[in-house]
This record gives structure tokens, sequence and C-alpha cells, in this order.
């Protein structure tokens, strides 16, 4: 695999040196472009970025006003792909998010007008504003890459990623994504309040929303395709795989979790893993890849016997990777 | 990696290695060549034609080989394997020769060799990996001068060629570390305090020469002076010794391997020779009696330093009484002796000593009869006692039991006995007296038959060696030789029974037989019993004598020349056969061995292709597992075990929970070390433990040298 445009053909190639380097390359460019919208928030910006390359959907959640909404527009900018936006309310329907069957007169023929989901970059804003239904419509698109119409599948882009933003103090008018569908998300990212130094540079005019005016694509749709079958190529050691594996089992038996980690968790482990040691220039995962994205992959996986609480959830996984010992060759 | 790391690994494996380009590396490597070769031709006195290939050939080779550095030079190769055969097929030639003609100058031949091939192989030393085989291969050549070294000259060739050595491996280690990439831009770093790494892997190549030059020449000197000086004067004594002093009555014969019987000096019976030890011989004995059976053992009973192969001559019987063999004079003479060497003189019934001396020393292995063995005649005995008894036919017995572990050495006389010598003593004077004639040609009454046969057969025979012959070839040819014949029936003659009715017979029968008809033509012989030679074993150079070797043979006296042995039952030469150089046996056994080689050849090729097929099928193998991360690296390992002790003297200890990144940057961080290198250490180390292929060489060479700078901290 040497070119963007190849085959994509995932697990069916060896990285070459120059593949990582330039998968690497790609994934450090988006990352820099976040970094001048969103100020000082690198960590999450980094999170963001692995969950493009490692194919996966991204939840963000926070208090209002601190940039969730900014954040899922510079990474559709970012991408030179198709962009849909959806503001969830409770009145929007299934069909309005995946498309609908019209009948033409004309022709005497139904024909499929594709609803907003048929994108690269999907933004569902404050998604649990939209009623139990939309939101399971949405489930299948995340988790199968493919919508249901009128008893017709069809499939979406390889690029398909959905961001979808949320307030978790708000409860009014609301309906909480269920366990099920935070799983399908690969991260769940929150900004916090951006720091003094990165306030004030907003205030001054620099970063926010006027920075995005300035906002170039750098990864182009076919880019992005390539860099993820490149992700999937990335090497895995049975140790490291172990390793992945005695993480997400010791959640399961931690005190505090009431429920822990599911298997479609350890494989998004894994694809982070890979999608990290990518962007640090390595064919293979090292245990300190898993290290990095452990955190914000597993915490809005466990189910606490406390309620939701997300910082105690990463604290725990914190916890975790301060007793799991690394593999040793 | 896109294409299959299995070929790639098995291309590094045998693919040519980096061309060296170092000019002084393969400078100091020629001129330890050089001094080696010179040295060799020196001591072996070679030819001009040697000298040209040393001193034109190989620094021609060396200037070839090294601007063909980057060919990959298959046709020269595959020249220069054909052309190192032929050297070696010349050699075996010219050795097989010398192996036949007897001659002792082996050392130019493989002289020859040595310095061919160092001049075939100078033609192809592309790489360090070949210059430092040539350097190895010198080594050998200052070994083989050494040994053959016989003055202190040599001394001036060793201390050039170990300056040259020693000069090439510091140049050889610092060109390979030249080759370890980014070290040059350490050692370039502007900041003083951070080539930390470059100081300590590259040593100042003058000083380090230096250094290991002086402790060598220290720990040589130191070697030499403690190492014990052989005095001049023990050449000039052989090999005596003896475990326990056990008197024996004056001047008989004890055998204690022959039973109760054997204690009088007198044969045994049938009935006693059960009782015997199963290697006694009964020919040990003063009465032989022939129609005893029963042969001993492979026990070894005794191993026999000497230059050429002999009979072990024992005692010899005069007296035949149709029956048994007698020593009627068994009255000893006492040979004195000072320092434990006794000059043996000559029987009454002997001429003359011969013109060639053969040392020979007897190890005992097992308690025997207290006959000094020797080859014909012995002149002097240094024996562990201070006399030793001679009988009047010139057997000697000691005083002593001959017990386990006793040594004694005897320096016979040997004539060169030729046919013509043999033929032409029939013109000279008996001289052994009448009664010497008389003794040895006395014979019972005998059946005619006998005598008439011993007539017919030398009847065209003109002389007495012939006759001899004559006997030889009609026994050879009318009689088998047989250990499984039944008992002699009571009252039958021995040798009459043999010729005539049994035809079958050991050497006793045989050996009989020939003395006797020899007599009844009036030649004086006698039946003489000792040891064969035994077999020499090629490593220690030691003849091996047996219990089943023990034998008994026919001696003919021929005026002028002496006691000859005859031994009508096996084929031994007269004199002795070859020369006595230490490899000529194995050599002769390799040069007999080489046609069954040839046939094992195309076996071999099948072995081999088998076995080169099972190692690449093991490379895959390995090569797959390692794909699929089963294998263990062991590298990343011990390198990381490594830091991990280093770090534990810095007081930083590992926890379980470090990552291998994590662990080597916080011990970099209390070095002095770039943290770009501290960076490029783990990667290269976390790429060995878990990473699809291992790390390059080059990478694994400088991830070890910033390891080891990191251990050296304190």
């Amino acid at each position: 695999m040497t070119s963007p445009t190849d085959s994509l053909t995932p697990h069916a190639v060896d990285l070459t040196d120059g593949d990582v380097t330039r998968a690497a390359e790609l994934a450090s460019r988006v990352a820099a472009n976040l970094d001048t919208v969103i100020k000082g928030k690198h960590d999450t910006v980094r999170l963001v970025t692995v969950a493009l390359v490692a194919g996966g959907h991204v939840l963000i959640e926070d208090v209002p006003g601190v940039g969730k909404t900014l954040l899922a527009k510079a990474l559709a900018r970012t991408v030179d792909g198709s962009f849909r936006r959806i503001q969830a309310t409770s009145d929007v329907l299934p069909t309005e998010i995946t498309g609908v069957s019209v009948y033409h007169e004309s022709s005497e023929d139904w024909s499929f007008r594709p609803g907003p989901i048929f994108a690269d970059i999907v933004l569902v804003d404050e998604i649990n504003r939209a009623t139990p239904r939309t939101q399971s419509a949405l489930l299948e698109a995340m988790e199968e890459r493919q919508v249901s119409v009128d008893g017709v599948t069809r499939p979406l882009p390889h690029t398909f990623t959905l961001l979808a933003t949320q307030n978790p103090v708000e409860h009014v008018g609301t309906f909480p994504l269920v366990e099920g569908q935070r799983d399908r998300f690969l991260t769940v990212a929150s900004l916090g309040y951006p720091d003094h130094d990165s306030a004030r540079a907003l205030l001054l005019g620099s970063g926010g929303t006027r920075s995005l005016d300035c906002l170039r694509p750098v990864l182009s749709a076919d880019e992005l395709a390539w860099v993820r079958t490149a992700a999937d190529a990335v090497f895995v050691d049975p140790r490291v795989a172990d390793y992945i594996l005695e993480i997400v089992e010791r959640t399961r038996r931690h005190a505090d979790v009431a429920l822990g980690v599911s298997p479609r968790g350890a494989l998004a482990t894994l694809q982070a893993a890979r999608a990290h040691a990518l962007m640090e220039g390595r064919p293979f995962i090292a245990p300190a890849d898993v290290k990095a994205i452990a955190a914000g992959v597993l915490s809005h996986r466990l189910l606490l016997h406390g309620g939701p609480d997300l910082e105690l959830a990463t604290a725990i996984v914190h916890g975790l990777l301060l007793d799991v010992a690394v593999p040793r060759p | 990696m896109t294409q299959s790391g299995s070929f790639a690994r098995l291309r590094r494996r045998f693919g040519t290695p980096r061309p060296e380009g170092s000019l002084p590396f393969r400078a100091t490597v020629l001129a330890a060549i050089l001094v080696a070769a010179t040295a060799v031709l020196r001591e072996v006195g070679a030819g001009p034609r040697l000298w040209m290939v040393v001193w034109l050939g190989i620094p021609a080779g060396f200037v070839w080989s090294h601007r063909r550095r980057f060919e990959r030079n298959l046709w020269l190769k595959a020249l220069l394997a054909l052309a190192v055969l032929v050297a070696f097929a010349n050699f075996l030639r010219i050795v097989s020769e010398i192996a036949v003609s007897g001659a002792a100058q082996l050392q130019l031949p493989l002289a020859e060799l040595f310095v061919w091939v160092q001049f075939l192989h100078s033609l192809d030393v592309p790489s360090r990996r070949d210059l430092l085989f040539s350097l190895s291969s010198s080594a050998a050549l200052m070994i083989v001068a050494a040994v053959l070294a016989m003055s202190m000259q040599f001394g001036v060739f060793l201390a050039v060629w170990g300056v040259a050595a020693l000069a090439s491996l510091g140049l050889a280690y610092r060109s390979r570390l030249a080759e370890t990439p980014g070290l040059d831009r350490v050692v370039e770093d502007e900041n003083g305090q951070r080539d930390v790494a470059a100081r300590t892997a590259v040593l100042s190549f003058g000083r380090s020469t230096a250094l290991a030059a002086v402790v060598v020449a220290c720990a040589a000197t130191f070697v030499f002076a403690l190492l014990p000086r052989t005095q001049a004067t023990t050449a000039f004594s052989f090999p005596a010794a003896l475990r326990d002093m056990v008197r024996l009555p004056g001047g008989g014969l004890a055998n204690p391997t022959l039973g109760g019987g054997g204690e009088s000096g007198r044969g045994p019976t049938q009935a006693e020779l059960e009782g015997r030890a199963a290697f006694g011989y009964f020919g040990f004995a003063t009465e032989m009696d022939t129609a005893l059976r029963g042969r001993p053992d492979d026990t070894l009973v005794m191993r026999v330093r000497s230059s050429e192969a002999a009979f072990w001559r024992g005692q010899t019987f005069d007296t035949w009484d149709g029956r048994r063999w007698t020593v009627t004079r068994d009255r000893p003479d006492v040979l004195a002796g000072r320092d434990e060497v006794i000059d043996v003189p000559l029987g009454p019934y002997d001429t003359s000593y011969g013109t060639r001396r053969l040392v020979q020393t007897y190890h005992v292995e097992v308690p025997g009869p207290n006959i000094i063995f020797a080859a014909y005649a012995p002149e002097r005995l240094y024996f562990p006692d201070n006399a030793v008894f001679q009988l009047p036919d010139g057997s000697l017995r000691a005083g002593v039991e001959l017990g386990t572990d006793a040594v004694y050495t005897v320096v016979s006389t040997r004539h060169d006995v030729t046919v013509e010598m043999l033929r032409a003593s029939d013109s000279l004077p008996l001289g052994i007296g009448a009664a010497g004639e008389e003794l040895y040609t006395r014979l019972p009454e005998i059946p005619a038959r006998v005598r008439d046969l011993a007539a017919d057969v030398t009847a065209t025979a003109p002389t007495t060696y012939d006759k001899v012959m004559a006997l030889q070839r009609w026994l050879a040819e009318n009689t088998t030789y047989s250990l499984d014949i039944p008992p002699l029936p009571e009252g039958a003659d021995t040798v009459d029974h043999f010729l005539f009715v049994e035809k079958r017979g050991f050497c006793e029968q045989i050996g009989s037989s020939l003395v006797v008809m020899l007599r009844s033509l009036g030649i004086p012989a006698r039946l003489t019993v000792g040891y064969l030679p035994g077999d020499r074993n090629p490593f220690s150079g030691m003849f091996e004598v047996r219990a089943r070797d023990a034998h008994a043979w026919a001696e003919v006296w021929f005026p002028g020349v002496g006691w000859q042995g005859f031994d009508p039952t096996a084929e031994v030469p007269l004199a002795g056969e070859g020369p006595g150089l230490a490899g000529t046996d194995l050599v002769a056994w390799a040069g007999a061995a080489i046609p069954g080689l040839v046939r094992l050849l195309p076996g071999a090729a099948v072995l081999l292709a088998f076995v080169f097929v099972a190692w690449g099928a093991r490379a895959l193998v390995r090569d797959v597992r390692r794909r699929h991360g089963l294998r263990r690296s062991g590298w990343a390992a011990r390198e990381i075990g490594r830091l991990e002790r280093a770090g534990r003297r810095m007081g930083r200890i590992r926890g379980p929970t470090d990552t291998t990144p994590e662990f080597v940057a916080d011990l970099g961080a209390r070095t002095d070390l770039p943290a770009e290198e501290i960076e490029r250490l783990s990667a290269t180390l976390e790429a060995a433990s878990f990473g699809p292929t291992p790390p390059s060489e080059a990478e694994r060479e400088r991830a070890e040298v910033i390891a080891a700078t990191i251990g050296r901290q304190r």
C-alpha cells in the first residue's frame, strides 16, 4: 500500500516504513488543524483524531458553551468530504435521517432520496434530544455502516463518521442515551472549560468560530479511507492483545463497576491502539499505545454502581493501568 | 515489509556481507599473513616458487580483492574452490608417496598446501569477515612455524606478527563501529558533555593497540618464566618404572597367569591349564606341550612405544621330543647394571649386533611372566632393577614380578636384512660352535615321512634361505590355519600328525613343523615365543599388544646375520615396516579410506541438501512464528534486563506497569545522552519486543552501544 488510491483491502497488506510515515503525517496534520480552533485541549484533540483514524464515532459530552459543536465542525471541515448536520429534536423522525422513498408521478416509480446520514462526516447535535426511536435508527447506521429503508439495505461510505454532542446537565425534554448506544461510540470526549490563556486568546479574537472560517481541509476522503486501511494493518503481538484483554477483564471484576467492558469495547480498544500506534509512526502496537488510549476508549463503557460518572470511570481505568503489568519481551 | 520477511532473512544470512573499505585494516592483515608465511617458509626451507607465491601472489591477491570488493565474483569463487581442491589433491598425492617411500618430510608439502590456500583465499577477501578469517589462518601458520622453529629467530617473527595481528583486530573493531549509523553524529556533537557513547565506544585506536601489546607481552613473559625447562640430561635415559618390587627366586621363570603349574616355571598340563588366566599363554614357560589347546583372549597385555613394528621376542626353545619343547639351558647369568641401565651382551650362540638401533618401551598392562620382551637383538636395557638374568640363548628374565604399570625400555640393534644377505650367508662359517650346531639341529626319533617331505620340498632350493621359503610355501599351500582342532591322539608325533593327518593347526604346530623339518635338513633352527607387534594406535602411536598376539614362530640361523625369524603362520615382513612418523599411520589410513569416502559423496550431498532444506524450513517456521509473535525476543529481553540492572544501581527500579520507553526515558534523563538517542533505543527495543519484524542489525548494534553507555553510568 503506497498510495491513497490503492484498493481498500484491510488485513491483507503489510505496512512499509513509507506507509507508516505517511499515515503519521496525515494524522498529525489533522491534529494540528484542530488545534488551531480548539485551543489548549491537545489531549482531547488527539483522542478525536485517534477515533477518526480508527474509523470510530465520537460523542462529545459537555456543558453548553465550551465548543462541542465547534470541535465537531472543525473536524468536519478538516476532512475534505461531504458533511451533513442534524439538529436533533424530539420531533425529528428516523426517515428524516436515513432518507425516504419518494413516488415520482411522471415516471410512475419510487426512488430513494438519501437522508443526511449518507455523508462522510455527520454531526448529530444534541443527540439526547432525539426520541429513542430516532436514536435507534442511528444505532444501525453507526454499527453496521448501513441503513435499511423500506426493506432495502443501503451501505454508507467507508469514511462515514458520526460525531454527536450532548449536554449531560440538562434533563428536561431529553432522552438519555441507553448503554448500548454509548457503547457504539469509540470515545466520549469532553472539552471542559478552557484555561485562562486559551480563554483570553478566544476573547482577543483568535481561535473559536472565527478561526473556523479560516480552516482548510487537510485530508481528502480518499486519504481518510486509506489511513483507516493502514490502521487495520497495524501488527498486534499476542502479548499486547493479552494486555488489552487483561485490562478489559479487570473492569468486569472491579468493585465500583456494575457492568464492565464488553468484547466490543475490547475490539474498540484494539482499533484505537492501532490508530495511536500509526500516529506514533509505528507499524505495531506497543503497550504505551494501549495506555494512551485506554481511558478515552473504556471510561464511557463502564456502568457504575453510583450512576453515570465519567470522571470516576476515567479514574477507575487509570487505576487499572497502574495495576496491570505491561507485557515483556 | 511488502516483501516476505523470510526471503529478506535468507538473503541477509547468505548474502555477501558489506565490503570492507578500510585500507589500513586490509594492510595490517596482509602484513600478518606475510610474516606468518615467511616464518613457515624459512623453517621448512622452501624453494623460490613458494617464496614468489607468498611475496608476489598474496599481495597481488589482496590488491585484486580490494578492487573487486563490490562485485559478486561468483565465477572467481567457483574457480578458487576448484583450485583449493586441486591443491589438496596434490597434497594427498605427495603424502601418500611419502607414506610409501618412508621419508619423514611431511612438513614441506603441508607448508606448501597452507601457502597455496592462503594465496587462493587472498584473491577473495571482500569483507571484514573474510579478512578476519585470513587473520586467524595466519595464526595457524604461526603455530606451524612455531612447531618447526629451531632458533630464537622465530621470536622476531612472532613479535612482528603479534603487532600486525593486534593492529588489524583494533582496526577491524573501529571499522565495525564506523558502520553503526549515526554514531559519527554523536561524536561530532559540539557539546563536549554529550559524547559519552562515542567516547566509551571508540577508544583511541593507537593507545588501545599499544596497551594490548604491552599486556600480551607481559603475560607471555610471565608464563614463559614460570614454565619449567626440560633437563637436557634426561634425554639420555629412557622410561623404566615399577610399582611394587616383588623379588622372585633367582633367575627362574615365573608366570602367574598360568595357574598352579606356573610357579615352578614348568609348563602346565591340560588340566592345570583350565585354571589359568584367560590371557595366559602356555608358551611362556620352560616347557611347552604342543598337545595343549586353548588360546588367550583379547586382554590388552602391554603397550609398546617403538618406531617400527617387530616381533616382541620372549624366549626360545631348544629341545624337541616329538611333543614338547623344552628350555634345557635354563641356568641364567646375572647381568648387573648401574642406575637402571644394563648392557646386554650377546649370547654364546650369537655373533654380532645389528647396524641400526631400535628403541622400544614396554608398558605392562596386566601382570604377566617375568620374561623381558625385546626385539632381536637387545643391546641395552633400561630396567627398574639393578640386575636381570640372561639365558644362554640370549633371553632375558627379570628378578622381580612385572606387574601392572611396570615400564622398561630395550635398545635393540637391527640388521636391515635383505634376501641377498641371507642367500650370501651360506658361504660364511657357521659361527655358533659345534655345541651350538648340535643343540639347534638335535632331533629325537621322528617319522621318516617327515624327513622325506622336508628333503623333497627343498630338493631344488639352492640356499638355506630358499629352503626355508620352499618349506613355508609348502606349508601355506598344504595346511590351513585353525584354532579349533581336536586334541592330539595319545602317543602321536605332533609334527607328523599335523603334516600328514590333521593338516590343520595353529602357530605351535606350524612353527614346530618348520623347525623340525629344517633341523632334519641340518639347518640350525629353534622355536621362539613372544608377541606379534599388535595394532598401532594411530593417535598414541603405540603398538597395543593383546594376549591373542602371543605367538610361536621359527628362528633360523644365518651366519653373519644372526637368528632370523620366519613366521610361516602369518605374513610379517622381515624387517620393520614404514617410517616412524607420527602422522603416517593416520595419513595411510586416510589414504586407504579416500576411495570409500568418494563412494560416500552422493550420499553426503543428499544429506547436506537435506540439512540445508531442514535449516531453511526451520528459518521459515521461525519467521512465521515470529510474525505471529509467538517467539520471545531474546535480544530485547537481554538488553532490557541489562538496563533494569543498571536502573537498580542508579536507583530507578522498573515497576511492573512501566512501559519500556517510560523506564528508558527515566534512565536516559540521568545520563548525558541526547534525548533522541534514548527515544531511538526505546523504539528499537519496542520493535524487537512487539514488532512484526526485528530491527535491523545496525539498529540493534546502535541500541547496544547506547544501552551499554547507560549501563556504565553511576
